[in-house]
């Protein structure tokens, strides 16, 4: 028989009055001889003692003895009809204030796609070359001067003393 | 006057005496208050530890229970109805005074509880002893859940039955008794440990 088996039936039980009559023989010989389960049970015992003398309290004389008149003086103040000053808080219209911020987004959505469309990027009006189709004019170039013959003017190599001999006969 | 409220407190039961009520009737609130004002301030006080505190608590409850009689249902029965809204009352009172943590409501109340104490006891050996042992249930109530706190005091404290405090708090029997049991359990380990 050990102790820790009388312990745990102690913490379970839901009194010590059913624990008691829920014991085995050799648990209540074990009980009789054994100081440490003695004294856990002397300790429980006093704990249930300690939480139903709660239920003894009387209260106060000078706390129940007003109590009657203090009461109706309550009661009168509360009956009074303007006692309490309702205070309105002013309450936010959020169903409003939702429809509203809508509507203000979709007109800036319509004014968006009016002004600007939906291409996105450079805003530069179209009749201006862009860097896109300034590269695509020098593409279309270098693939035209491919496909015809690029004719190179010979350097000519002038003779100037056929313009001296002329001029000596023109004297 | 006194008379006619002894003689209608002991002829009538809760449920006829609030019928009365609901009709205006003065003398059956006066006979209905004398008859729970103790168990008000009792229960008031496990939960505020402060006899003034308790008194004005169950006063406001008391208040409310003639404001609002018409809402009284007399098929229902009036004591776990009035208590719940004692119990309603003096939760609110302590997380509007942000004095949830029970220690902070001891250390709070400690100097006028000696005071009234002092009063009540003669003896000072008395005094010291049950004060201690209030002491010694407050923390261990304060180291308990809520919920489990409200059965046991309902309960240990107060000598309501099972049924009644799953009316009170709106939830099963077996829900009470599975509380009460867990917080009796607790309760009895901690104190064991304190009286070590």
């Amino acid at each position: 028989m050990n102790c820790a088996k009388i312990q745990k039936k102690l913490d379970e039980t839901n009194s010590l009055k059913d624990f008691e009559q829920e014991l085995a023989v050799e648990e209540k010989n074990h009980l009789n001889e054994c100081a440490h389960c003695q004294d856990s049970m002397a300790r429980y015992r006093g704990a249930d003692n300690i939480v139903s003398n709660m239920q003894k309290i009387e209260p106060p004389v000078n706390i129940s003895q007003n109590y009657m008149a203090g009461l109706f003086q309550k009661l009168e103040n509360d009956e009074r009809p303007d006692k309490t000053v309702k205070i309105v808080k002013p309450r936010v219209q959020w169903a409003f204030v939702r429809t509203a911020l809508a509507g203000v987004a979709g007109v800036l959505i319509i004014f968006g796609v009016w002004r600007f469309g939906f291409h996105s990027g450079s805003t530069i009006p179209s009749e201006y070359p862009t860097s896109d189709s300034l590269e695509y004019y020098v593409e279309s170039f270098n693939e035209v001067s491919s496909l015809n013959p690029v004719y190179v003017v010979k350097e000519i190599e002038y003779d100037l003393s056929d313009y001296e001999r002329s001029d000596a006969e023109d004297q | 006057m006194d008379e006619q409220i002894h003689d209608i407190g002991t002829e009538l039961n809760d449920e006829q005496l609030m019928i009365a009520v609901q009709k205006g009737d003065k003398t059956a609130y006066e006979a209905l208050v004398l008859r729970y004002r103790d168990d008000a301030l009792r229960l008031a006080y496990h939960y505020l530890h402060n006899w003034e505190d308790a008194r004005d608590i169950s006063q406001d409850a008391f208040v409310k229970v003639y404001l609002k009689a018409d809402s009284f249902d007399p098929a229902q029965r009036f004591r776990p109805w009035f208590f719940r809204i004692l119990v309603n009352h003096s939760l609110n009172f302590l997380n509007r005074k942000k004095k949830v943590k029970f220690l902070s409501i001891f250390q709070r109340s400690r100097e006028n509880e000696e005071a009234i104490l002092l009063d009540q006891l003669s003896d000072d050996e008395g005094i010291g002893h049950e004060f201690q042992n209030r002491q010694m249930v407050w923390k261990a109530l304060a180291a308990l859940s809520g919920s489990h706190r409200d059965v046991l005091i309902l309960h240990e404290m107060q000598g309501f039955k099972e049924q009644e405090i799953s009316e009170m708090l709106g939830c099963s029997v077996g829900t009470v008794k599975s509380r009460l049991h867990y917080a009796k359990k607790r309760m009895r380990r901690l104190l064991s440990e304190e009286l070590k």
